[in-house]
């Protein structure tokens, strides 16, 4: 019997996975549980496994082709076997094209591998349009037959023509689609609003030298500012939980735990990715609990190896930009969360201080929060309490 | 035998020695060849000169360096005779870079241009058009050169050696068309494809003399060959000379030559031109048989050395099979 | 500049290389101070050199050739005649395994600077034995090289290259192209092999053609023009060595290549020719690229049937809307 391999749903909001890279080549045996595929969905890579022994009869989907969750990713079964008859390479074939029609920027050099190519195009159409990163699928076609011809290549090029000399043409898939999908569509239905505070950061300054200071003599764990942030945030979250929810359609959810989620950037081949892998239940864990988990989670998602649940299930994002300098910015919610909050530099300013000026060193928060389900009021208490905390409790 | 009339009166000793060293040189030659062919370093197939070495040596003699020659599939012995170097001959023979042709002609195709052997070519009868154009060539350049053309007895049937004798003939070209007839095309004896015993009886349709002369005793060859030199250089046209002769082995490679009755062969072997050639020498006083055995001692020391060098001598590199297509392409 | 028919350029390029280099002779059946050559081609050439070096022979195809092959290893520049070119199957061994391969296989000790003229095409009722276009034979053959002059201009400058070329050329001839003219300089010129001729320049399709295809395509030229559509002809003078890149260089400029040949289709130049675009100008075309050629029949005798064979101005009228349409 001829066993399928569908592309599986690592999340709720997963649509369609990329296969980033097969293991396993058509005709080679594979035994049960053995990794015959990865897969980048959602901004992991994830390795599939075969669900029964066999021989790899076909691979159904190219390197770097998009695969609708479900769909076939590959056969297994005895050599010879034919191959459902449901299952026809055309008809898939069809069904990512047309997705790619709608999604894809009309200036993307990538060809879909396996293709079945529908396009009359000229030879020369064909090589002018590959040269400028033409989807041909959006020219219509003047020549004999519908056939595209070089002329309309070339008037394609001239409506859409770019003036910016271009150095290179990258496709967005993977883990930066889906930042794009989710960040614009934040950006299109949270509303926005922000709220800056400016909070000294001596205290917080002292209580790192003082804990590093401990760790480096004892070769624990050194703790950073996010660290300390996180820790404050939770604690001003438990009093004002409205912040640690989620909206979800029509309802708000408010969460029991306090699970935060911290913005780490990754490089991977030169490109700049970000994830966000989440601490849970933060109101729980002690500052050095918090530096020890986040330190390992950071690292694992620098590497590409954090799970599916560490990057999920988060309640409330912090983001530093602070080790740029960055004084103030204003980030977007990390939907479908209520508020994320952006952590600026520490930078000593002058300050007025029972009526003399002196210097301290002064951060800037800013919250962003979704005035759908949350209000300024108490957004700003929020915010509030957490400036006493870090300037008067730590 | 009667002594009276010594049968190679009028022959220098020098040239008699020459052509003795020549024959042998073939027969050692090719017996060398065999025997590096049954090790398997000779690709392709082989056709032996063994047993006709008298035709080649016998006309040969009378040619100068400069003049030309066209040979054929069974060309070792041609070559040789005009004066080829056996090490490059070996080397040809063998696929080898330091052979004549580069390793691009083999045993079916010596030339040796400086020497006037304007190669051997293997489709028969195919050089016979192209030593009336050689002999053509002399005439219009006045040089006095001849050219002796070798085929065998198959290529005097094919539509070439009429074509080519008529245009010798009408011209008067200094060519002597010089056929081996060894009684066989390859298994096809001569007398099923031919209704006249002799070829040399054709001449007169063309209007040129036609000499038979016994293919295995190189005086008799010698002496006719130099009667149609002398024309040929003189302006009075050419010659066809029909030297009956036999191969001692097949017509190539493995053929046992089962077609040939065997009390023909065997009467054959006794007329073997090398040993009768020896026997002469020796009988008229010519030569020693301590020097004919030194001779042969000598040759078969020069033949062991050309084996060795072929042997040892480089493949050409894969990519020089595309050289020399043309002498310019542009 | 003097006006000269195709045999008469071809007649001044014989006489100025006899009278520039002696080695030079021409040998042929009927070429002599009898008949001067079936179509003239050496009119008053054995009265000015003697019958020697304008050697009447008998009818004996592959000794005229094998003796051309033979002078020409041992010094001379033989100009051989075949009468037709259909008579060329008789001398073929001569030509294909001689010839073509003495250099090669003799590892370059001996050269063939052998020149021989044969003329090909239909269009005078003289049918099959005296009709055929057999020029894809020769260019299949490695070691000739083929010469396919369509104008007076391009065969005197052409045969005198031939002549003193160090390798054998086949220098074809066109029966209906001897009588077309062309201005010739007074000043000796010659035109080297492997440089095709853009016959004239257009930016929407490009024709292949030779010979008499030539002229065919001339006159299509201007029929299309007033329909608003520019050819380029492309003739490439010499098949081998062949000048790939103009061939490729106009197909790069129009994106449409038609083939027209007068030889039957299979394996004709024109298979050549588009195995050669496809395989390195494929990304630049806009269409297939078609053939115009004979249907693979012998050549017949009457007007009627033979005008139905060979490709004409009509035909490439037609070849080049159909290519724009298809």
């Amino acid at each position: 019997m001829v066993t399928d391999v569908v592309m599986p749903r690592y999340s709720l909001t997963m649509q369609k996975g990329t296969v980033a890279k097969w293991l396993k080549k058509e005709g080679e045996a594979v035994k049960k549980g053995e990794p015959i595929v990865q897969v980048e969905a959602d901004k992991v890579t994830t390795e599939v496994e075969s669900p029964v022994s066999g021989v790899l009869l076909k691979i159904c989907a190219e390197e770097q082709t998009e695969v609708p969750v479900g769909e076939p990713l590959a056969f297994i079964g005895k050599p010879g076997e034919p191959l459902p008859e449901t299952w026809k390479a055309s008809e898939a074939a069809t069904v990512q094209q047309k997705e790619s029609v709608g999604l894809a920027s009309p200036f993307s050099a990538r060809r879909k591998p396996g293709k079945v190519e529908k396009v009359r195009a000229s030879p020369v159409a064909r090589r002018l349009a590959k040269q400028h990163g033409i989807d041909l699928s959006l020219i219509q076609g003047t020549g004999p037959k519908g056939r595209i011809t070089r002329e309309d290549v070339l008037r394609f090029i001239s409506l859409h023509k770019d003036v910016r000399a271009v150095r290179e043409t990258i496709p967005v898939r993977g883990m930066q689609r889906v930042i794009a999908e989710r960040m614009s569509e934040s950006v299109r239905t949270a509303a926005h609003c922000s709220l800056t505070i400016e909070v000294d950061a001596s205290r917080m300054i002292a209580l790192r030298q003082k804990l590093n200071g401990e760790a480096e003599a004892e070769g624990g764990i050194k703790v950073s500012y996010t660290d300390i942030l996180v820790k404050a945030v939770a604690t001003a979250l438990k009093e004002h939980p409205v912040l640690n929810s989620t909206f979800e359609g029509d309802r708000l959810k408010i969460f029991e735990d306090v699970n935060i989620g911290v913005a780490v950037e990754t490089v991977a081949d030169g490109t700049s990715g970000l994830l966000v892998p989440v601490i849970r239940q933060v109101q729980k864990k002690s500052l050095l609990e918090i530096a020890k988990e986040s330190k390992g989670l950071i690292e694992r998602a620098r590497a590409g190896k954090a799970s599916h649940d560490e990057l999920t299930g988060g309640t409330f994002t912090i983001t530093n930009l602070g080790m740029y300098g960055v004084e103030t910015f204003v980030p977007i919610i990390n939907p479908p969360e209520s508020a994320i909050l952006g952590v600026g530099a520490i930078i000593e300013r002058p300050v007025v201080i029972e009526g003399k000026v002196k210097t301290r060193p002064m951060m800037r928060l800013t919250l962003s929060f979704d005035h759908r389900v949350v209000n300024g009021a108490p957004a700003a208490r929020f915010m509030q309490r957490l400036k006493e905390i870090l300037e008067n409790e730590l | 035998m009667s002594m009276q009339a010594s049968k190679t009166t009028g022959i220098e000793k020098e040239t008699l020695v020459t052509m003795y060293r020549k024959m042998l040189e073939i027969r050692r030659f090719e017996e060398k060849v065999w025997h590096l062919f049954g090790r398997n370093l000779i690709p392709g197939t082989l056709h032996l000169y063994i047993g006709e070495e008298a035709v080649a040596v016998g006309v040969c003699a009378n040619l100068k360096i400069d003049d030309y020659i066209t040979s054929t599939h069974r060309g070792h012995g041609h070559c040789i005779a005009k004066g080829a170097d056996l090490k490059k001959t070996m080397a040809e023979i063998l696929g080898k870079k330091t052979g004549y042709c580069k390793g691009k002609g083999g045993s079916m195709h010596v030339a040796d241009a400086a020497l006037g052997n304007l190669g051997a070519t293997a489709v028969v009868g195919s050089a016979i058009p192209i030593a009336v154009g050689a002999a053509l060539s002399c005439q219009l350049r006045g040089t006095k050169q001849v050219v002796a053309c070798f085929f065998g007895d198959g290529a005097s049937n094919n539509g070439t050696f009429h074509e080519a004798l008529n245009m010798a003939a009408i011209w008067r070209l200094p060519v002597l068309f010089v056929c081996e007839n060894n009684l066989y095309a390859m298994g096809t004896r001569i007398s099923n494809v031919t209704a006249i015993e002799n070829i040399a009886d054709r001449a007169s349709a063309y209007g040129m003399p036609g000499v038979i002369v016994d293919g295995n005793d190189v005086i008799e060859v010698y002496r006719a060959a130099k009667e149609a030199v002398d024309r040929a250089r003189n302006g009075g046209g050419p010659t066809l000379i029909e030297c009956k002769t036999y191969r001692h082995k097949g017509h190539s490679r493995f053929d046992p030559a089962k077609y040939r009755p065997p009390d023909e062969v065997e009467e054959w072997m006794k007329k073997d031109p090398i040993l009768r050639f020896r026997n002469t020498l020796i009988e008229e006083g010519v030569l020693t048989e301590k020097q004919a055995d030194e001779i042969d001692r000598q040759i078969t020391e020069t033949v062991e050395e050309a084996a060795q060098f072929a042997v040892k001598s480089p493949y050409p590199q894969p990519e020089e099979a595309l050289e020399d297509v043309f002498v310019k392409l542009r | 500049m003097k006006e000269l028919t195709y045999v008469e350029a071809l007649n001044e390029a014989l006489r100025e290389e006899m009278m520039r280099d002696e080695r030079v002779f021409l040998i042929g059946e009927d070429i002599g101070p009898y008949w001067e050559g079936a179509f003239k081609v050496t009119k008053g050439l054995a009265k000015q050199f003697g019958v020697e070096r304008v050697r009447d022979t008998p009818i004996s195809e592959a000794c005229i050739v094998g003796a051309a092959v033979g002078a020409a290893m041992t010094g001379m520049r033989p100009v051989a005649e075949i009468m037709f070119g259909d008579l060329l199957t008789l001398a073929m061994d001569q030509i294909a395994n001689q010839a073509a391969k003495i250099h090669y296989m003799f590892g370059g000790q001996l050269k063939v600077p052998l020149v021989i003229r044969s003329p090909f095409g239909a269009g005078k009722s003289i049918a099959a034995h005296h009709s055929q276009s057999l020029e894809a034979w020769f260019m299949h053959t490695p070691g000739l090289k083929v010469a396919v002059p369509s104008t007076a201009y391009d065969a005197k400058g052409l045969l005198k290259t031939a002549i003193r070329d160090d390798d054998p050329v086949m220098f074809f001839e066109h029966k209906l192209c001897y009588t077309t003219k062309s201005m010739i300089p007074e000043e000796e010129y010659l035109i080297p092999f492997g440089e095709a001729d853009v016959k004239r320049e257009g930016s929407d399709v490009t024709v292949f053609a030779t010979f008499w295809m030539v002229h065919q395509a001339l006159k299509a030229a201007d029929k299309l023009s007033k329909k608003g559509i520019e050819i380029e002809i492309v003739d490439p003078r010499t098949l081998v060595p062949l000048d790939k890149e103009t061939i490729l260089d106009s197909v790069r400029k129009t994106g449409r290549l038609l083939i027209v040949e007068e030889d039957c289709k299979t394996c004709g130049i024109g298979a050549e020719i588009a195995a050669i675009v496809s395989e390195e100008a494929f990304d630049y075309l806009e269409s297939p690229i078609k053939r115009i050629a004979e249907p693979d029949t012998p050549i017949p005798f009457s007007p009627v049937l033979e005008n139905y064979v060979i490709p004409n101005d009509e035909a490439i009228v037609k070849g080049v809307i159909d290519l724009l349409e298809s």
